[in-house]
């Protein structure tokens, strides 16, 4: 059996995970620390939300990596299956033109697909947005305006007030664990029992992303029983519970079928397909994949004066000035596509800048896809179709 | 003292992974007690003591996941030693650090329950009851030749309770062709279960006293071998960052020797079918073994060792905590955690749990009511049963 080791456990990891043991080789996670999904919604961005955005599947032309329309949608909907494998409840097909979900802001953001707790629509249409008083950025009133604005379509807003258990020091994933709770599931139901008979009939009830951490579909249908209305989440910043449960999944979907997660700080990652790890273990692999992204300061590091390191090669790649909005934006030009030695996906490769473009979501599964492909481990969509460039629609 | 006791950019990866925090609504959370607690503590060292700050069960799985490596646990363990306690609370308190102890006077932990609940001790978890010595092993092939001397740390737990682990780990060990050396010679413990509780001086000190008692016994020996995975990572990690005790010789748990260095044909005869062999063995990694080596390492020790139907348990930390489970205070919190047990065990009579620590083992057994065991247990019975030929040697 073909053993590859996949160094990182962020978003680019578990993609590249399951992509392995679907090809049916043994996998095994190595990573020093967690990775950046529990940090946001799981919606798998591929564009800013401005623009025309009304056909998002040409939005996939204008990545840093070409792809073909068929890659493209086989990479979308791998992505799907192995959510929907892990217990995520994503849908089976794509939609032809994409749809849009909305933020906490009030935008409208495309999206292929997103776990069936969150809201999206094909067009826009009314919805009642619900605040939480005591909840960072669940802005109910800004966020009815925008989306009005934006859209010109009609909305309206509310706002419930706090538990009685409520303290001050509630974030979001106390907020969750308290609506999994049979107590606030019930102070929920109660709350939104109280402001359902202004809603008009028929339109979508917007809550902030906090519907349970581990109950989130049992807790949205009982609140659409109480209420008679569809409801659904709106993702918040982060720590943001769609990605706390994708990644719960996720992971624990993998954990399931073998992989290995090792904990521990990869020091060198040899060509020869040797790993050391800080603390003394070694082994050797077939294949090597380095998913060590580079937001949170992992497979990269900037140093005082400027110069950004690779950690794994121990390579400088360059300098920067050393200011803090630039670093984010600069480590993504800085990295690379691996050197001819190391394969390397997500956030540390060249040419991507999701803070800037938001396309996290795009070069997760583009550059894994490349990864992946460099080494020979897994093909992507019917043969031939490789690097075609061409996605205007994909019926 | 402390690396990055500074760096946190309250990215708040930490409150995702925190299991006490998922399950208390009163618990502030690794940030909020570790990183935050101690900037302010730094500018102004009468920053009050959190409330809730001795809920944190030193899981470490904080720490773990911090991408910018802030010792939150650690921070957390310093906060806690500011607490200040009844002294009833205060004595329990100092009984439950030194688990060196209660291994000396096992048949203590028996006192009947109106005679402890008044010191605060829960009544929920029962305390365990010392178990009897295994048998040797013998091989039915070729009698195994003694070379390499192996160093195997006696834990607090399994000296006092778990002989039946003890013994069975070193019946495997000679089995597989090493003189065992037990160490150290009398009761000591690794300082874990004082750091837990937030006596990190108290922790050293008797971390110490176990460092010199165990080094003269040092010598010759190519390697120490441990059992339970909270001492395993305080004499490799713990000792040597914090306490500036590094052990000459490296330090390896059961498991991870197991599966490097037990001969082959130990693996032939466990490939063979053993009789009337039915359930799950259902596998807890700990959280402190999860913390220092990963997920998945005792997986593939049980599947290996030809254990029928092995599944991983989903959980993060069973809430034992090594003595949390026992004080009045947490009860709810660590049974609530060990509960996430009893939803995925459902046969608790024939299935199995296996596990790397004798106190995460009797919390998760008394939840689900399926035994809970070590590997070492497990694989010895498992040999046994399939060899039949090991011949008592009775309880020493
Ligand atoms: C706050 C935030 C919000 C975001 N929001 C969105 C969004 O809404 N939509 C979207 O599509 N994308 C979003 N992104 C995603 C982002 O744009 C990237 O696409 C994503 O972070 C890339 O993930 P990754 O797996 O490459 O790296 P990461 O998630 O950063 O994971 C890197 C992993 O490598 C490990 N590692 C690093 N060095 C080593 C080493 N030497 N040894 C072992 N392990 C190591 C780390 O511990 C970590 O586990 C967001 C990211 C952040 C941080
Ligand atoms: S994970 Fe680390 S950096 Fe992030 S909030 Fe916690 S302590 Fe701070
Ligand atoms: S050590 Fe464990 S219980 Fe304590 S704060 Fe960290 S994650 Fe929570």
């Amino acid at each position: 059996m073909t053993r590859v080791t996949v160094v990182g456990q962020g978003p680019a990891a578990l993609f590249a995970a399951s992509l392995i043991r679907e090809a049916g080789h043994e996998c095994i996670i190595v990573s020093e620390s967690e990775g950046s999904l529990p940090l946001w919604s799981g919606t798998f961005d591929f564009h800013a939300p401005v623009g025309d955005v009304s056909n998002p599947w040409s939005l996939l032309d204008n990545q840093p990596i070409s792809l073909s329309g068929q890659e493209w949608k086989s990479l979308w909907e791998s992505l799907a299956r192995f959510e929907r494998e892990a217990g995520i409840p994503v849908p089976d097909l794509l939609p032809s033109r994409g749809l849009f979900t909305i933020t906490c802001t009030g935008r409208e953001k495309p999206v292929f697909m997103v776990p069936a707790w969150q809201y999206a629509q094909e067009a826009a249409q009314p919805v009642w947005f619900v605040g939480f008083d005591g909840l960072a950025d669940s802005m109910a009133a800004f966020q009815c305006g925008a989306y009005q604005k934006h859209t010109g379509v009609e909305a309206n807003y509310c706002e419930i007030p706090k538990p009685s258990k409520w303290t001050p020091t509630w974030g979001a994933v106390r907020w969750a664990a308290y609506v999994d709770s049979d107590g606030g599931l019930d102070w929920l139901k109660r709350a939104l029992q109280k402001v359902s008979p202004d809603i008009p009939p028929g339109w979508p009830v917007l809550v902030p992303q906090v519907i349970g951490r581990k109950f989130p579909e049992r807790n949205l249908r009982a609140l659409q029983m109480a209420t008679g209305h569809p409801v659904f989440e709106y993702p918040l910043p982060p720590p943001s519970l769609g990605g706390m449960r994708i990644r719960d999944r996720w992971v624990w979907n993998l954990k399931q079928s073998g992989v290995q997660f090792l904990a521990g700080r990869v020091t060198l990652a040899e060509p020869s397909g040797q790993i050391s790890l800080e603390d003394g273990r070694e082994w050797r692999s077939d294949h090597i994949i380095v998913a060590s992204g580079g937001i949170l300061g992992g497979g990269l590091e900037i140093s005082v004066d400027g110069k950004v390191h690779d950690t794994l090669r121990k390579e400088v790649l360059g300098s920067i000035t050393v200011r803090q909005d630039l670093q984010m934006q600069e480590w993504g030009r800085l990295a690379d596509d691996g050197t001819p030695r190391i394969t390397t996906c997500g956030a540390q490769c060249r040419g991507w800048n999701p803070n800037r473009d938001s396309n996290g979501g795009a070069l997760i599964l583009a550059t894994v896809f490349q990864g992946l492909n460099r080494e020979g481990l897994v093909a992507v969509g019917p043969p031939g179709a490789v690097s075609e460039r061409s996605v205007s629609h994909v019926e | 003292m402390w690396n990055n006791d500074d760096a946190c950019m309250k990215c708040s990866i930490c409150i995702t992974v925190c299991p006490v925090y998922g399950q208390d609504s009163d618990f502030p959370g690794p940030k909020a007690l570790g990183p935050d607690w101690f900037r302010a503590f730094q500018e102004n060292p009468a920053t009050p003591v959190m409330e809730h700050v001795d809920d944190c069960t030193f899981c470490q799985l904080c720490e773990a996941s911090c991408p910018v490596h802030v010792p939150i646990a650690h921070l957390i363990a310093r906060h806690k030693s500011f607490k200040k306690k009844t002294t009833r609370i205060a004595l329990r308190d100092r009984i439950l650090a030194h688990p060196q102890w209660v291994a000396r006077y096992p048949h203590l932990a028996n006192a009947p329950s109106f005679l402890v609940k008044p010191l605060g001790f829960g009544s929920r978890s029962r305390w365990p009851r010392p178990q009897k010595r295994v048998g040797r092993l013998v091989s039915p092939n070729e009698p195994a030749k003694a070379a390499q001397v192996i160093g195997l740390f006696v834990d607090c737990y399994s000296r006092g309770f778990d002989q039946d682990v003890l013994s069975a780990a070193q019946a495997l060990l000679e089995l597989w062709g090493f003189s065992v050396r037990l160490l150290p010679h009398a009761s000591h413990c690794c300082g874990a279960a004082a750091y837990a509780a937030g006596q990190p001086e108290e922790g050293q000190r008797i971390a110490r006293a176990t460092y010199e008692a165990l080094s003269p016994d040092l010598a010759g020996l190519s390697l120490v071998v441990t059992l339970n995975a909270t001492c395993d990572s305080t004499l490799r990690e713990e000792w040597p960052v914090y306490w500036n005790l590094p052990l000459p010789v490296p330090v390896l748990s059961f498991t991870e020797f197991a599966l490097s260095r037990a001969p082959e044909s130990f693996w032939e005869t466990m490939k063979n079918q053993a009789p009337g062999t039915a359930g799950t063995a259902w596998v807890h990694t700990t959280c402190r073994s999860r913390v220092s080596r990963g997920d998945g390492i005792l997986e593939a020790l049980v599947q290996k060792a030809g254990l029928p139907s092995v599944e991983p348990l989903n959980m993060a930390c069973c809430g034992a905590g090594g003595s949390y489970a026992f004080k009045e205070e947490h009860e709810d919190t660590a049974h609530a955690l060990g509960l996430v047990a009893l939803e995925q065990i459902k046969n608790p009579k024939e299935d199995s749990i296996v596990v790397d620590s004798g106190t995460c083992a009797l919390h998760l057994s008394q939840i689900t009511g399926a035994a809970a065991k070590h590997p070492a247990y497990w694989l010895y019975h498992r040999y046994r049963s399939l060899t039949e030929r090991s011949v008592e040697i009775g309880s020493q």
